[in-house]
């Protein structure tokens, strides 16, 4: 689909075709879910984020303006969204979350053992424990390949501190791992 | 190293290529100097090519079957928002009828975890109960989102008003100052002419026709009104059970808007 195609279809989505509207979600549903995933950090809640996101897109999309991108903007939501959810969650017991993350790391291993090696399987489980900021930066710019800019724009921060932020989060990753390492 | 500041926090831009190239020649120029931030450069340069080497998509844990519903899941939680409301206030309305001034409060609050469990069974439900078009976002060309912005409004000054009515004390020979009343009453009654024009649905209109008749006493009272006229608007707060009804509508309102105020702060 190339960007006046999906100008076409936000048009679309617009003056109410429900088609246009579901379109754009198949269209984002798994960046969508990346995203969330990065910030909530389990599958359960990520599906919650990324469907909750929709709906709020669906409900603003009036606001939307069209000379921007459709992406980005539908990425702050998400961000925003889990960002909420990652709230909620802290205010449970430490004991759940603890419970939540171990199944989470647990599904996670499950499902990437085949694909990635003992490495990358210790990389993301590093990257998973970085605070929720420095985690979202370093995922979104360097996983999803989003420009500082863009991160800047999804985040509502300046570019200074998506880069400070991802110099933290880098040395943050990197020195957990050599402490791993050492172990 | 000399007096020379460090380069650490350029080294990000440097190595992921936002850098002009004299900013580039200058941090050169320093890694050549100082083994310090030399040694940061390579280590940073390592964890960004293994991060580019990882392949992350959580998105890919889930089947293809997962994938092909999401978009009808969002629509489902889309009109089971939409007709939520409608239901939460054709409750209001029609326990309205039945409650009486001693009970409603401790029905409050009965209602609010009734409305709770609503939404959950909705989103059971939602696949196949019949619920009104979503496709209609706008009517006369007016936004709904602004018309529910000002219903929503509109129920909460009410709230406000008959409260502060139905609290109203009176002192015996004393005429009781409404002007203040009489005037939101009449910006009330202005505000529901506009909002009957737009496409509200059937039970917020007639919550509205069930204010009316308190909103057009007091807008046509005297300024300074007598024990008599401050009785008969009380005693029409209380018999039509006003209080009651406002506030569910207004809950109604709220809990249904608590998203758009939450995103009040995501703006374009
Ligand atoms: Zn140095």
């Amino acid at each position: 689909m190339t960007a006046a195609d999906e100008q076409h279809i936000i048009h679309r989505a617009k003056t109410g075709d429900n088609g246009a509207f579901r379109l754009l979600v198949s269209r984002h549903m798994k960046q969508a879910y990346n995203i969330a995933y990065s910030i909530v950090q389990n599958h359960q809640d990520a599906e919650e984020a990324a469907q909750d996101a929709f709906v709020r897109a669906f409900r603003f999309l009036e606001k939307f303006r069209e000379d921007s991108e459709f992406s980005t903007w539908l990425y702050r939501i998400v961000v925003n969204v889990s960002l909420n959810s990652v709230k909620k969650m802290k205010r449970r017991t430490s004991r759940e979350t603890d419970c939540s993350h171990a199944l989470a790391s647990a599904a996670g291993d499950d499902m990437h053992s085949q694909e990635n090696s003992d490495a990358m399987q210790h990389f993301e489980k590093v990257l998973h424990d970085l605070p929720t900021m420095q985690r979202a930066v370093v995922i979104l710019r360097h996983l999803d390949g989003l420009s500082t800019k863009q991160v800047s724009s999804i985040l509502q921060c300046s570019e200074g501190t998506v880069k400070t932020h991802l110099f933290r989060g880098l040395r943050n990753l990197r020195e957990r791992l050599e402490f791993i390492r050492q172990k | 190293m000399r007096s020379e500041k460090h380069i650490l926090e350029a080294l990000y831009d440097y190595l992921s290529g936002e850098m002009s190239e004299s900013e580039k020649r200058k941090v050169e120029v320093h890694l050549q100097r100082c083994n310090e931030c030399n040694a940061e450069c390579d280590k940073m340069r390592s964890t960004l090519e293994r991060l580019s080497a990882l392949r992350y998509a959580p998105s890919a844990g889930q089947s293809e079957e997962f994938w092909s519903e999401f978009p009808i899941a969002v629509e489902r939680r889309i009109q089971a928002f939409a007709s939520t409301r409608e239901r939460m206030l054709r409750f209001v309305h029609w326990w309205g009828k039945r409650v009486n001034g001693a009970t409603k409060y401790r029905l409050a609050t009965a209602f609010i975890i009734l409305a709770i469990g609503t939404t959950v069974v909705m989103k059971w439900n939602a696949g196949e109960t019949q619920i009104p078009s979503i496709a209609e976002k706008e009517h006369n060309g007016i936004p709904l989102e602004l018309v529910d912005q000002r219903t929503q409004r509109y129920f909460r000054q009410s709230g406000v008003l008959m409260v502060e009515l139905a609290n109203r004390k009176h002192y015996e020979g004393m005429p009781t100052d409404l002007s203040l009343e009489r005037r939101v009453s009449r910006h009330l009654l202005d505000e529901a002419r506009f909002l009957k024009q737009q496409s509200l649905t059937p039970y917020t209109t007639k919550l509205m026709s069930d204010i009316e008749p308190v909103l057009i006493e007091l807008a046509n009272s005297e300024r300074h009104s007598e024990k008599p006229t401050v009785d008969l608007l009380r005693d029409g707060i209380l018999q039509g059970n006003l209080l009651f009804k406002v506030r569910m509508a207004q809950i109604a309102y709220d809990s249904s808007s608590r998203m758009r105020i939450q995103y009040a702060s995501i703006k374009e």
